[in-house]
């Protein structure tokens, strides 16, 4: 099991005094998967990030980057990752060329000649190569996070951390480091912190979300998507729903329903442990058994920022 | 994105020093740092030391003509004083702007050895420091005063005199990395480094007062051995020397010790 995990923290605990910036963390990131790392302003993402990175140093807990571990492998650890921070900053008098190179020559040894082609190569990918030659101190902040991006996957790592890699931008540059991210997924695992749900559920795997430093869910998008204890479906029927809530409440399958009525409707939830039963059956009973009038059906699909936006709420 | 034709670098001990001397190394070379500066130090330094011979020529008349070791002394104290104050400020930014601006957590995201950032810094600063500073401003220094008053000086005692001189720039240059790496700002380091580098001569004569041999520990005994040395008289103490090589790595092994707990 953890040899499919790329990030495997236990108990991972940072404080800053009396603050505890992180707490008691369990973070799982499955290899290969897009990873979305969720969470309010100060939720503390980047401190979890840093930590991976070796930036700084846990007061508690441990953890497995790579299979390798992060207090004494540091180095090796790094050697397999790509960063992007949340607010990059390069060495202004470089160009995007010898940023690249820069960063490259911690990673190979050589030939310069493969090395300035692998910089080549990443420069077209990130679309960068009409402004390789140009000092980096004149570049706007999409070119500044293309680079940051390039700079992150030139060494090929076998894990891309992004700390925020949409904040800044404005919804063409959003669109194109999502495909960028989605590119990436095809040789790395790509875990990603952001506040911004839209991006999470467009291209994510996965995701964990984080609140005042404590892991609140962790979970496939899909089944965080659907509802995390079973699927839910929704039947809204004309006038009373109690005929429809009594024989729906006698199915085995059935391990929840929840009436709201609005105006003359009425709408059944129902949340189901079996989805072939519920899909074959749930509809036949409702009109047939129940001779409900049903002016709606169907599965119910969350919204992430709705789920995040409870999570969040309930555990304050 | 095949990379099969390239050799990937193996991590150790001293991961990545290569290329971050050669990242500092691009500093001198960026905007040609290295040709300013040194144009700055002839005028700071060989620049000063003419103008107070030619301050001494009245009517075409030459008056209170300075001797051989007026002139080398005003060379080296030249080289010293205004060759620290110079370290302090060209190094002061070196860590702690990196700290603040981000570059350093950036570095520090790739397989590199903290141990490596601190000995690149120090490395790459002291070969231009004391190339700029010391040996191509005490170079012209010796073909003026030779040109001038004929070949007076040993060429071997002047080249010792100005490893002297470099090890008294050494001396500020690991303090000031050494105070970047402890403090966020460059208040303290400044203040700290400039303070001490002005109050020598008073820490100096308390010290005195407490053992007669302290006093000798001071950095500025040597710019007073490297004098001693360029013009062939006797050392009168070895004690300045040996502090400074004890200071220069002590202050580096701090800096090194205390890098390693730093957090970004």
């Amino acid at each position: 099991m953890s040899e499919n995990l790329v990030i495997n923290t236990h108990g991972l605990t940072k404080s800053f005094g009396d603050v505890k910036a992180l707490n008691a963390l369990d973070l799982k990131v499955p290899k290969n998967s897009i990873f979305g790392f969720l969470g309010p302003n100060g939720a503390g993402k980047t401190t979890a990030i840093k930590l991976v990175l070796g930036l700084t140093k846990p007061t508690a807990g441990s953890a497995e980057i790579l299979g390798k571990d992060m207090k004494t492998d540091s180095i090796e650890i790094r050697s397999k990752i790509g960063y992007l921070a949340q607010d990059p900053r390069y060495y202004e008098y470089m160009t995007a060329r010898e940023t690249l190179r820069f960063k490259a020559r911690f990673f190979y040894e050589g030939p310069k000649k493969g090395i300035e082609n692998k910089i080549e190569e990443t420069l077209e990918l990130v679309k960068l190569d009409d402004k390789a030659d140009r000092p980096i101190k004149g570049f706007s902040g999409g070119e500044r996070q293309r680079l940051g991006i390039a700079q992150a996957m030139i060494s090929d790592p076998e894990l891309i951390i992004l700390d925020e890699p949409t904040a800044s931008l404005d919804p063409m540059g959003r669109r194109d480091v999502l495909e960028l991210m989605e590119a990436l997924s095809a040789y790395a695992t790509v875990f990603y912190s952001t506040h911004i749900l839209d991006d999470v559920q467009r291209v994510s795997d996965a995701v964990a979300i984080l609140r005042k430093g404590e892991l609140i869910a962790q979970a496939p998008i899909n089944e965080l998507l659907n509802g995390r204890d079973g699927t839910v479906y929704y039947v809204t029927v004309k006038n009373s729903a109690e005929p429809a809530l009594s024989i729906l409440k006698r199915q085995n399958w059935v391990s929840n329903v929840s009436v709201s009525e609005t105006g003359l409707n009425s709408t059944l939830r129902i949340r189901v442990t079996d989805d072939q039963a519920a899909e074959d059956e749930l509809l036949k009973l409702a009109v047939n058994e129940a001779s409900a009038k049903v002016v709606e059906f169907g599965q119910k699909h969350y919204d992430l920022e709705e789920i995040f936006l409870n999570l969040v709420e309930v555990e304050q | 994105m095949t990379s099969q034709e390239l050799t990937v670098k193996k991590s150790g001990g001293y991961s990545g020093l290569s290329n971050l001397l050669r990242l500092e190394n691009s500093k001198w070379l960026a905007n040609r740092r290295w040709l300013i500066q040194s144009f700055v130090w002839f005028f700071l330094v060989n620049g000063i030391g003419l103008l107070m011979v030619v301050n001494d020529v009245i009517d075409g008349i030459y008056v209170n003509i300075p001797t051989v070791p007026d002139m080398v002394t005003i060379l080296f104290q030249l080289m010293g004083t205004l060759g620290a104050i110079g370290v302090i400020v060209l190094t002061q930014g070196d860590i702690i702007k990196e700290k603040q601006l981000g570059t350093m957590s950036w570095v520090l995201s790739s397989p590199v050895a903290r141990v490596s950032v601190i000995l690149s810094k120090l490395v790459v600063n002291a070969l231009y420091i004391t190339g700029i500073l010391v040996f191509l401003q005490g170079s012209l220094g010796y073909l003026l005063l030779n040109f001038s008053y004929g070949p007076v000086l040993s060429v071997n005692a002047f080249i010792v005199s100005l490893g002297i001189q470099a090890l008294h720039l050494l001396f500020w240059l690991s303090l000031s990395l050494m105070l970047g790496v402890f403090f966020r700002a460059r208040g303290p380091l400044l203040g700290i480094s400039l303070g001490f580098m002005f109050l020598q001569p008073i820490i100096g004569s308390f010290l005195g007062r407490i053992q007669p041999w302290l006093q000798r520990l001071m950095p500025d005994g040597l710019v007073v051995s490297a004098i001693q040395v360029a013009l062939s008289e006797p050392l009168t103490t070895s004690a300045p020397l040996l502090s400074g090589v004890f200071c220069v790595i002590f202050f580096t092994a701090l800096a090194i010790w205390r890098f390693e707990k730093e957090e970004f």
